[in-house]
């Protein structure tokens, strides 16, 4: 295995670690030497992980009459801690998280408005056949940590499926991830409670969802290129309210270089199983001269298919460097604008803002 | 084995896959119902984890009347705000900044007759639950829609009167936008905020004023049948049903605890009052914990307090209401979005805004009671509140709802005019955008409010078809997280809901 090829292959490794349960087979290609060797004594292992992201922020946000106003603040947009536990092909993971405890615009909140912990992920899994993995109990879901992990731009903020409410990065539920031979990929499935991490199940529909993510050249010049694919059938809300998600993605993972582009179309939004409304997104991530990191990234969000120009657009473009593997920090700058009626809709949602971030993560 | 399986894993992962795609999820017929269960479900998620009885109470006083849906359906509103394609989503008169002093849910029952500190009435708003700070058009829409919705319930003994409101309705709520855009351009051209001290030629106000004068003359809530029984000279409060036709309303036993809190309640709440009277006035006589009052507020806890008053006359005795305070819903447009540092200061500060003096009522504060945040006011009949169900007969013919609304919408502009939070008024800014097309601000807000009206009157059809096939929580599924033992004691044990007929 070649340098670049090594690297090609650690980078989808990280991508796939985050999707469900194909991390070994991003590992190696030696599932038949396992067969044959005699198994080694088990001993349970521990790893512990940590992933912060500090930000400055300054916004300042325009006003339909053309005023503006500006806010400034601290912020920790993610506090992780977690640790995972493997032996054998038995392994789980709990990943905490700091939240703020009230809500927005809320004043009843724990300790004040204190940064509190809450379960992000707990889940138990297992390895079999040195190609599936099944994974129950609070789970990353099928899409969101995938796009994450692939395009590497989390220090710079969600992804728009995350950030515009269509989609939470973990559930309630179980998956099932399936790799394919000769690193050509994963092919997943996932049943989900469907209200998300952050809430109770509220309905008796259970989500379903399946996912692929495929590399049709593995091996050459087109080895970074990766196809992505999910459907979720489900349901939202006390009310059942339809929440249908179809996904499909393509993304670049070099060395140096990783980009996404990807499509959402949402049959329901925001607790209406009537609407429909997409997302196009695409990012890019590169590392030109030594620590220097480059990144842009772009999306427009249509809320309602059936309303002429009801839209929010986002761009963000940032500079940045790598101190080292655990530590790169972020000069963004971020611009949203919402269009039509978007704009009545949305107070405050026509603003720019310039942030500093720095992510430590082990 | 694995060489055997490895092929096949595939296809079972897809064939599985496939089937729970098509069996698991469960999804409503009808669309908008399932948003209106979800919204306002998800809005009392709180409160269902841990007072399902009492919640269920709240969704079937919302089901008795059409009002009463609109009044405990600000969660929609609020969600249909910010919907693509919904009637009050869009304007050409939208201003998201400045953000004004927000009544939060300036409906027209939540105005009403107070009386101040120097024994004088006024028109006031008088529920601060959902008050906070959000763009103006949000509470014009609100009662502008609000209006709409009396003249369609308005006179409902009388069909062909009711049938000249709501022919009406369209009126009705231009004439409401129309007061409050008068309002604003003066108030932006300089004139003193006005309080609004008698009917101003509206004869439903008019009726108003002149009840509360004689509920104030007669101190109607001490009288027999009322909330208090005098027996031997000592007056205490009422258990159980004091009207035994509103079995719901009902009047119960605090727990021994919460009782033994009260005093020093009452001195912390006496503090944040604008001219605190003496101690001694607020001498604790007797309490009880109270079901079945509001309708969006009906799942909080409430109680009713007996104290001293001025003398040792149980003639002059002052009853006050206690008053779960809980997060207003309306906040949150802009960064920091909060204003206040907690929820008492936030009724505080937006009901003194709001009045045209801070001591509208004398005895109206905020503080905490077991930790519980809690606004604490006049329990009087004196008090009169704007009500939909007295809009009847010469009072209620659509001229002179048209006349409330306009007095109302006038009301709301003084409010929303107020400079808050060093902020200075927003007046300048609203009467300028009102401005550049006046008719067309009038003919949108009306067209707007009744717009709403209308869906609102739908919804309130689903949400009863919903409690017919779901029961009183709409089908929530989820069960209760039981409160800790003397939260639970204080929640209390409700009435039995009283079923609807269909």
């Amino acid at each position: 295995m070649n340098p670049s090829h090594r690297t090609r292959t650690a980078m989808l490794a990280v991508a796939l670690s985050l999707a469900p349960g194909v991390a070994r087979a991003a590992d190696g290609d030696a599932p038949a030497a396992h067969a044959t060797t005699p198994a080694p004594a088990l001993t349970p292992t521990f790893t512990p992980s940590l992933d912060v992201l500090a930000q400055y922020a300054l916004r300042d946000t325009r006003a339909q009459d053309g005023s503006s106003s500006w806010f400034h603040q601290f912020e920790v947009p993610r506090v992780w801690l977690g640790l995972e536990a493997a032996e054998g092909d038995v392994h789980g993971r709990v990943i905490l998280e700091g939240v703020r405890s009230a809500g927005d615009g809320a004043l009843i909140g724990i300790g004040g408005d204190s940064i509190v912990a809450r379960v992000r992920e707990a889940w138990g899994g297992y390895r079999a056949f040195d190609a599936l993995e099944i994974r129950a109990g609070i789970v990353p879901t099928l899409v969101i940590p995938t796009l994450d992990a692939t395009w590497a731009l989390r220090a710079l903020g969600p992804t728009s499926l995350e950030g515009y409410g269509l989609s939470s990065p973990a559930d309630l539920g179980a998956t099932a991830s399936y790799a394919l031979p000769d690193g050509y990929g994963a092919v997943s499935a996932g049943a989900f409670n469907g209200e998300g991490y952050t809430n109770r199940e509220l309905n008796r529909g259970k989500n379903s969802a399946f996912s692929a993510l495929i590399r049709p050249m593995p091996r050459g010049a087109l080895a970074p290129l990766a196809l992505f694919a999910s459907y979720e059938r489900g349901s939202a809300g006390t009310g059942s309210s339809r929440a249908d998600r179809l996904v499909g993605a393509i993304a670049f993972t070099d060395e140096r270089v990783q980009g996404l582009a990807s499509a959402t179309y949402a049959w329901g939004a925001d607790g209406d199983g009537a609407r429909r409304a997409w997302v196009l997104e695409a990012g890019v991530k590169a590392a030109p001269i030594g620590p220097l990191l480059l990144a842009a990234r772009g999306a427009i969000y249509v809320r309602d298919t059936a309303i002429s120009g009801d839209a929010v657009r986002t761009l963000t473009l940032a500079v940045g460097a790598r101190a080292s593997t655990r530590l790169e920090g972020w000069l963004a700058f971020d611009r949203t604008a919402p269009t039509g009626a978007a704009r009545d809709a949305l107070p405050g949602s026509d603003n720019w803002q310039l942030r500093a971030v720095a992510r430590v993560a082990f | 084995m694995s060489r055997v399986l490895r092929p096949r894993l595939p296809r079972a992962l897809a064939g599985a896959l496939l089937s729970a795609t098509v069996s698991c999820a469960e999804r409503a017929d009808d669309a908008r119902t399932a948003t209106i269960v979800s919204t306002l479900t998800d809005a009392d998620q709180a409160l269902i984890a841990s007072r399902q009885a009492l919640v269920a109470g709240k969704y079937a006083r919302m089901g008795r009347d059409f009002y009463g849906f609109y009044r405990g359906s600000l969660a929609l509103f609020a969600h249909d705000e910010r919907a693509p394609g919904a009637p009050i989503a869009t304007s050409r008169f939208a201003l998201d900044q400045p953000l004004v002093p927000s009544i939060g849910d300036p409906h027209p029952e939540n105005f009403g007759v107070m009386w101040a500190g120097d024994g004088t009435p006024a028109l006031e708003p008088n529920d601060f639950d959902a008050a906070d700070r959000a763009p103006y058009l949000r509470d014009l829409r609100r009662l502008v829609a609000g209006m709409a919705v009396a003249a369609t319930v308005a006179n409902a003994d009388d069909p062909a009167a009711q049938a000249q409101t709501r022919a009406a309705a369209r009126t009705i709520a231009r004439a409401t936008a129309q007061g409050y855009a008068d309002s604003m351009a003066s108030l932006a051209g300089g004139a003193p905020p006005a309080r609004i001290a008698d009917a101003q030629g509206s004869a439903y106000l008019a009726d108003l004023f002149a009840r509360a004068v004689k509920a104030r003359q007669k101190r109607t809530e001490l009288e027999a049948g009322g909330p208090t029984q005098l027996v031997s000279g000592a007056r205490t409060l009422v258990r159980g049903a004091p009207d035994p036709t509103a079995p719901e309303s009902v009047q119960a036993d605090l727990p021994a605890f919460a009782y033994a809190a009260l005093p020093a309640t009452l001195e912390a709440y006496r503090q944040t009052l604008v001219a605190p009277p003496d101690a001694a006035q607020f001498t604790l006589i007797d309490a009880v914990r109270v079901f079945g009052s509001g309708v969006a507020s009906w799942p909080k806890v409430r109680a009713i307090v007996l104290v001293r008053g001025p003398t040792d006359d149980p003639g002059d005795d002052v009853l006050l209401e206690v008053k779960e305070l809980t997060d207003s819903g309306t906040a949150g447009w802009w960064p920091p979005g909060v204003d206040y540092p907690d929820l008492p200061a936030r009724v505080r500060g937006t009901s003194r805004a709001a009045w045209a003096r801070p001591d509208a009522d004398p005895l109206w504060g905020a503080t905490t009671w077991l930790g519980l945040p809690v606004q604490i006011k006049s329990e009087s009949e004196a008090f009169k509140t704007v009500r939909t169900s007295k809009m009847v007969g010469s009072i209620a013919t659509a001229d002179e709802l048209a006349k409330l609304g306009a007095v109302l919408g006038a009301l709301l502009a003084r409010v929303h005019a107020t400079a808050v939070l060093r902020a200075p008024s927003a007046a300048p800014a609203i009467a300028a955008r009102i401005a550049r097309d006046r008719d067309g601000f009038l003919d949108e807000q009306a067209a707007c409010g009744t717009a709403y009206a209308a869906l609102a009157s739908d919804d309130y059809a689903r949400f009863r078809g919903v409690i017919f096939e779901h029961g009183d929580l709409l089908g929530h599924v989820v069960d209760e997280i039981p409160p800790a033992p003397s939260l639970a004691a204080l929640f209390g044990t409700p009435p039995p809901v009283v079923p609807l007929t269909p």
